[in-house]
């Protein structure tokens, strides 16, 4: 069988539930929605760690952040870990990139042929990214399939606005528009005040549903450029024989505990809309809510649709083909996010229930009944069982996977040069290694 | 329950106490709570030019065209917001490129020759637009090509990223296609691109302003139900030291950020702010 073409397209800093197809009603997005009906929406989806540079590495190599070693932005990949542009050239794919890639360490010429590096602003940038995308589409002769990567950049524009003078925010307009703003999130809190950003803990009401109001218009944005990008595929030549792939690195507070940007692991900043179109070979308008999947599987997901071997050291990625062909067979009853941005934290997720665990501390939320993350049942003796079974998680992840310990020769890590977190591979080794020995 | 006693004297030391904390921003709480004006725009320049903040210091009206005729030229610099390096928090202002709208009336219609030039991820990206617009009070879209392209800076042109599109727009349906490929979309208002709303802006803009219209951004993107309403004058220092108050319209809609329109006495727009992305007229 011929090999199929697949178009992998990201945006950036995506809140899970920012879509109108999955009833958000603050924000239009006929483009994802319609994607949506095309194909098969993993609602319960996470990233591998919520920040740029971690969760796309882990796209491209089909590892977690403390395998490839970009374990917070910034930090160089393990220079020995092949990406999955190199890994599918070896399989007779054309390889192309444009947009955003941000995997630090890792020069994307070196495994994609580059259309357009786009830019570090969404506005500035995506039109011309979709615009290259799409015209790769219209001038491409070769027989070889075809291994495209759009990167955009919206909402993460968002970032900007929310910095301490506001950005380029127009905060001061929002009373002239207060009937088109979006109410507060029902778990908006100010618990900001005494331990949250600094550049938004003096925001009032009207700054954060002016903020909010930017965020969905901004996703309104990347929205139709994904449209652009859906429609030169399903409407053009390579429409019967392409899987299409939509997902983000993150989320984005967007208001959700108060709390803007991302880096921690409540749901708002590490759940991700994923979704895969490929009609009549992938099942189409499914809001699948009984599979955890994650980032890292989207690496395992491609070289399987590619007839690729995995790639090395695939360790708990897993192909999502089983549940989009509706195919029976187990599949993970947990899956796992990590963070290394303020304190090093590992969330397990199970079917209903979910725990941050930290080193000195653990918490625990009822996902299906409490999905805003309102109460924290860790000290609740009738969930000490979960708890336990949640850390059980832990450390059997921690068995399956190889903990990257740093680059041999650390003094040529920029990173370590630059911040204080020079020690973070001591951090989390140390802590993992901890936790393992648990057992 | 007794009731605690606080005298005249009391009460004004709290209450002087507390309102200073709170200006000050040490009582969030309180702050918090207050829908009452921005804090974060407080101390900053009028909202509608908040995103050329940097460009204003250098920015004088221009004077052209010279008449607002139907036939006529608007060139704009097209400027760009970022975050000056390593000062989060902070802004610059640069202008990243230019477009030229040049437009003419024939008989039963408009015509318009845009050109437009960015540089964006270290690479010149041009597009050309040709429109045929209704010679109605819009200049709705009727028909139009639109080539684009990106190029070195040397002026290589890289043949890849050529793209050919033509559109028309008929009967409430919205339809684009190149050589390959083709989509379409449904509209209920009239249909502007971004460079021909300036003209009904130059025509129709009044205080009373209230309209409502489909945008196709780039000839491609369809960003339909827009607004546009009279937001106020906005003065404007100029680095000469005077200031000039130009009359400001405010666009908002799906899939963009609220945009202003900042026309001079003689219906000029001179600055269209978005966000990121403003325009200034220069020529």
């Amino acid at each position: 069988m011929q090999k199929p073409n697949i178009v992998f397209v990201h945006m950036d800093q995506m809140h899970h539930k920012a879509v109108s197809a999955y009833d958000c009603e603050y924000v239009q997005t006929p483009n994802i929605d319609r994607i949506a009906s095309d194909g098969y929406s993993f609602m319960e989806s996470y990233c591998a760690m919520p920040q740029c540079c971690p969760s796309r590495a882990s796209w491209f190599t089909g590892r977690m952040s403390k395998e490839h070693g970009v374990v917070v932005n910034s930090y160089p990949i393990d220079p020995s870990i092949p990406d999955l542009g190199q890994w599918l050239r070896k399989v007779g794919y054309e390889t192309v990139y444009t947009g955003k890639w941000h995997v630090s360490g890792r020069n994307v010429i070196k495994s994609f042929t580059v259309l357009h590096r786009g830019s570090g602003h969404g506005e500035l940038g995506d039109s011309t990214v979709a615009r290259s995308a799409v015209a790769f589409l219209s001038n491409r002769s070769s027989e070889k399939p075809f291994f495209l990567s759009v990167g955009f950049l919206n909402p993460h524009d968002c970032c900007f606005p929310a910095s301490q003078d506001g950005g380029p925010g127009k905060y001061a307009f929002a009373p002239k528009i207060k009937d088109k703003l979006p109410p507060l999130p029902k778990n908006f809190d100010y618990a900001y005040t005494t331990g949250g950003m600094q550049q938004v803990r003096t925001w009032n009401h009207l700054d954060w549903r002016y903020y909010m109001y930017s965020y969905y218009r901004m996703v309104e944005m990347v929205d139709a450029e994904v449209g652009r990008v859906y429609d030169a595929v399903r409407n053009g030549p390579y429409r019967d024989n392409t899987l299409f792939i939509l997902t983000s690195d993150h989320g984005d507070g967007l208001g959700f505990h108060a709390k803007v940007s991302k880096g921690y692991l409540e749901e708002e900043a590490s759940r991700i809309p994923a979704i895969v179109s490929w009609p009549g070979r992938v099942k189409g308008g499914v809001q699948d809510t009984e599979h955890l999947v994650s980032g890292v599987d989207i690496a395992a997901t491609i070289c399987d649709y590619a007839g690729a071997p995995p790639m090395p050291k695939t360790t708990i990625a897993r192909s999502w083909r089983p549940m989009l062909e509706s195919r029976a067979g187990s599949w993970r009853d947990h899956v796992i996010c990590e963070t290394s941005i303020g304190s090093l934290s590992v969330c397990v997720r199970d079917i209903r229930f979910k725990s941050i665990i930290y080193p000195d501390k653990t918490r625990l939320y009822d996902i299906k009944n409490d999905p805003l993350e309102t109460k924290d049942l860790a000290h609740d003796p009738g969930y000490a069982s979960v708890k336990k079974r949640h850390r059980e998680n832990f450390r059997k992840y921690l068995s399956q996977i190889e903990i990257y310990p740093g680059p041999s020769d650390r003094t040529k890590t920029t990173a370590r040069k630059r911040n204080k977190r020079g020690n973070l591979y001591e951090a989390y080794v140390n802590w993992y290694e901890k936790v393992k020995a648990e057992g | 329950m007794q009731t605690p006693f606080v005298n005249r004297r009391q009460f004004l030391q709290c209450s002087a106490i507390a309102t200073t904390l709170a200006m000050s921003g040490k009582l969030p709480l309180l702050c918090a709570k207050s829908e009452a004006g921005s804090k974060i725009d407080a101390s900053t320049d009028p909202y509608a030019v908040k995103p050329i903040r940097d460009y204003l210091r250098r920015f004088s009206p221009s004077g052209k065209p010279t008449q607002t005729s139907s036939q006529y030229t608007l060139v704009y610099d097209i400027i760009h917001w970022s975050w000056r390096a390593g000062k989060r928090g902070t802004y610059s202002n640069s202008v990243v490129g230019r477009v030229t709208i040049d437009r003419k009336v024939t008989e039963n219609q408009v015509v318009y020759d845009v050109s437009q030039r960015m540089r964006i991820g270290g690479v010149d990206n041009h597009l050309k637009a040709n429109m045929i617009c209704e010679a109605n009070d819009w200049n709705s879209l009727r028909e139009w090509t639109l080539y684009s392209h990106h190029s070195s800076p040397e002026g290589k042109l890289e043949p890849d990223s050529k793209l050919d599109e033509k559109g028309q727009c008929r009967e409430g349906r919205i339809r684009v296609e190149s050589r390959k490929y083709g989509y379409g979309f449904n509209t209920a208002n009239p249909v502007v691109s971004q460079w021909t709303l300036l003209d009904f802006l130059l025509r129709k803009a009044n205080q009373a302003l209230n309209v409502r219209f489909d945008l196709l951004q780039d000839l491609s993107l369809f960003k339909p139900n827009q607004s546009l309403i009279y937001d106020g004058p906005t003065p404007i220092p100029l680095r000469d030291g005077k200031t000039v108050t130009l009359q400001t319209y405010a666009q908002t809609g799906q899939g963009v950020l609220p945009v202003h329109y900042l026309l001079d006495e003689r219906g000029r727009p001179q600055l269209v702010t978005n966000s990121i992305i403003s325009w200034a007229l220069s020529g």
